[in-house]
């Protein structure tokens, strides 16, 4: 993992960046491009639009790396520029894809043992089946650790959307894991 | 499981999880790098180096110049002797008929040099004569009156004929500091140009009045002029004469045709670097004009102000794949008001171009911009820029060329650089390096002496 890696290292390739120095420009970019593509993905609609993401990404990083205090981790910053650049992909998006208010909202349970047998591309594909609006929500809560009071800002919506969006896309991934299995041998969904 | 363990093991999987993009995302990317202009280091030893080479030039030029004339001159004196001795007035009278002096004279076509030929024609052969015979003061007056009272200065060798021949603006003053000749200085009062038409100088001496008188009336020579001289104090005659001659207000137009390009202080450029993409920079030449009003402190020395009224310049980004296509273009128009307040030294030279007496000027001094419009385009698209502080303060540096078309009337062409922090602030166009300015003009002006 980068952060892992000296600390001088990654202070080079900062200032590299801010002197526009390409050989910086390009670490900088084989670092953090597989798991920005990756974040891109779990947030686009397709695959190309992933691609623009990344791209803007990367060039917002790039003009404003400047703007980076050291407060906090490189990565996180680096993450939350490309998180702010999918939203606003989606935000693009949203008038195509509203969000609709769900009325209660089904939480499955689901055993670790069926957890444990998927894998990360497995995790990556279901969540990419989400419809738009609850993989956003999705990521930014679940993996991006934003509070619903953020996401809402973010997103244009109330923070109650914000919550039975999640809820709902939680069911929606727990169902799907399930339905993988015809037999579903570990658990059940319970509406509740 | 319940939602935080749902959650926990979503988010610990996927966090970290990778997915290789495809290749053609870094050239998309690198296409819309942040530009980054060139190293301003460039421009301060291109201008040093510039300012440098045409000084150096310019001296060397001149410098091998006068050796050469002198050393012809040298060359012909023998020749000239033989019909300076018999002469009783040489400078007025004694025109040389001898159709090989008429040509090496008229080869260079110089007034003054034709003069310091005969002058020193006339030296060598009172020096001749007189050292044969004696150096003492006595036998010099006695040699200066069987020959009329000639007045002759020069020198041996040719390192005191460059000193002899050391001119200044408009009046022409020869010192002549190693021969016991009968006067001291000699200053002609007017153009070289016209000396020879109409002869008129002014002899300086630290004799006598009654001797310079007696002198004067041997040769013909204006008494009151030598009156008046000797009365003074020969120092403060010349110093007198100097400052006159040379102080004074100046004015008039100026033109530059001119090129900008932005730099910043980094000490590589993207394009040394990156083998996919390629920007380059090219400038937008732009015009100049405007009035500038001056003082000439003394011959040297003097202050000269201008006020351009329109500026105009810009500079064009272009950015190329490895295909050769450009993928990216920032262009950028302004058009500024300037206020360049500048310190002018001049050296004047004896050599003539067309005829005309020539000066190599350096300039040094601040110039204050104010930026009256500017225009900016992306991909030939305009974009609206806010351009909040329109002011700033540039370095101005400059050298160029004086040529004295009359006593009232000069002509200058030169070469003028200016540096200065930039006022684009565009976000995200530019990398967040200080920016600056670097214009580079050719101009030229005409200005009007008025109290010479």
């Amino acid at each position: 993992m980068f952060n892992k890696k000296p600390k001088d290292k990654t202070e080079r390739i900062i200032k590299g960046c801010i002197a526009s120095d390409y050989k910086a420009q390009r670490l900088l970019y084989k670092i953090y491009a597989p798991k920005m593509f990756s974040l891109c993905l779990r947030y686009a609609k397709d695959y190309h639009q992933a691609e623009d993401i990344l791209q803007d990404g990367f060039v917002k990083v790039y003009k404003n790396i400047h703007k980076f205090k050291g407060t906090g981790s490189f990565d996180g910053w680096v993450r939350r520029v490309f998180v702010n650049t999918a939203i606003e992909a989606y935000r693009k998006s949203v008038k195509m894809y509203p969000i609709i208010e769900v009325e209660g909202t089904n939480v499955p349970l689901i055993n670790e043992t069926v957890m444990g047998q998927l894998g990360a591309d497995e995790i990556m594909a279901l969540v990419d089946k989400l419809a738009i609006g609850y993989k956003t929500i999705f990521n930014l809560y679940v993996i991006e650790g934003y509070p619903h009071k953020d996401i809402a800002e973010k997103l244009g919506i109330s923070e109650g959307t914000s919550k039975s969006q999640l809820a709902r896309a939680r069911y929606m991934l727990q169902k799907m894991i399930l339905e993988r299995d015809n037999d579903a041998p570990y658990g059940e969904v319970v509406e509740r | 499981m319940n939602s935080e363990q749902f959650d926990k093991y979503f988010q610990s999987t996927l966090a970290e999880h990778e997915v290789k993009p495809p290749a053609d995302v870094w050239e998309e990317v690198e296409t819309q790098l942040p530009i980054r202009p060139l190293n301003y280091k460039r421009w301060l030893i291109g201008t040093a180096l510039f300012m440098l080479l045409l000084s150096v030039g310019s001296m060397t030029f001149f410098n091998n110049y006068q050796i050469e004339i002198n050393q012809k001159t040298r060359n012909h004196l023998a020749f000239e002797h033989t019909h300076t001795t018999t002469s009783t007035n040489f400078i007025q009278r004694n025109q040389p008929d001898n159709s090989f002096f008429k040509e090496f004279a008229s080869s260079f076509n110089l007034g003054k040099q034709r003069l310091l030929n005969r002058l020193n024609a006339i030296n060598t052969s009172i020096l001749s004569e007189s050292d044969t015979n004696s150096t003492n003061n006595s036998n010099k007056n006695e040699f200066a009156n069987k020959h009329n009272g000639v007045v002759g200065i020069g020198s041996k060798n040719v390192n005191d004929l460059k000193n002899i021949s050391k001119s200044r603006h408009h009046n022409w003053l020869f010192k002549q500091n190693s021969l016991p000749t009968l006067f001291d200085f000699v200053q002609f009062n007017n153009r070289l140009d016209n000396i020879l038409a109409k002869p008129s100088y002014t002899l300086a001496s630290k004799r006598t009045p009654d001797t310079v008188i007696e002198l004067a009336k041997l040769d013909g020579i204006d008494e009151i002029e030598l009156n008046e001289l000797t009365i003074a104090p020969l120092t403060d005659f010349i110093k007198q004469n100097e400052k006159n001659a040379s102080k004074g207000w100046y004015s008039g137009p100026t033109y530059q045709t001119q090129w900008s390009w932005l730099v910043n202080q980094n000490t590589k450029n993207e394009s040394q670097s990156s083998s996919a993409n390629v920007l380059s920079q090219k400038a937008l030449p732009g015009n100049a004009f405007g009035v500038m009003v001056g003082y000439d402190f003394n011959k040297k020395a003097s202050i000269q102000m201008e006020w351009i009224l329109n500026s105009e310049h810009g500079f064009d980004f272009i950015r190329t794949n490895r295909r050769g296509e450009t993928t990216y273009e920032y262009r950028q128009n302004l058009n500024y008001m300037l206020f360049p307040i500048m310190f002018k030294y001049r050296k004047q030279y004896d050599k003539q171009l067309f005829g005309k007496t020539m000066a190599l000027n350096h300039l040094v001094g601040l110039q204050y911009g104010y930026l009256r419009e500017a225009h900016a385009y992306i991909n030939d698209e305009y974009i609206k820029a806010d351009w909040q502080d329109r002011s700033n303060v540039g370095l101005v540096v400059g050298m160029g060329y004086d040529v004295y078309l009359s006593s009232q009337a000069n002509f200058s062409i030169g070469a003028r650089s200016t540096f200065g922090k930039s006022l684009y602030n565009l976000e995200g166009i530019f990398n967040d390096d200080q920016l600056y300015n670097v214009h580079f003009g050719i101009n030229a002006s005409l200005r009007y002496n008025f109290n010479k």
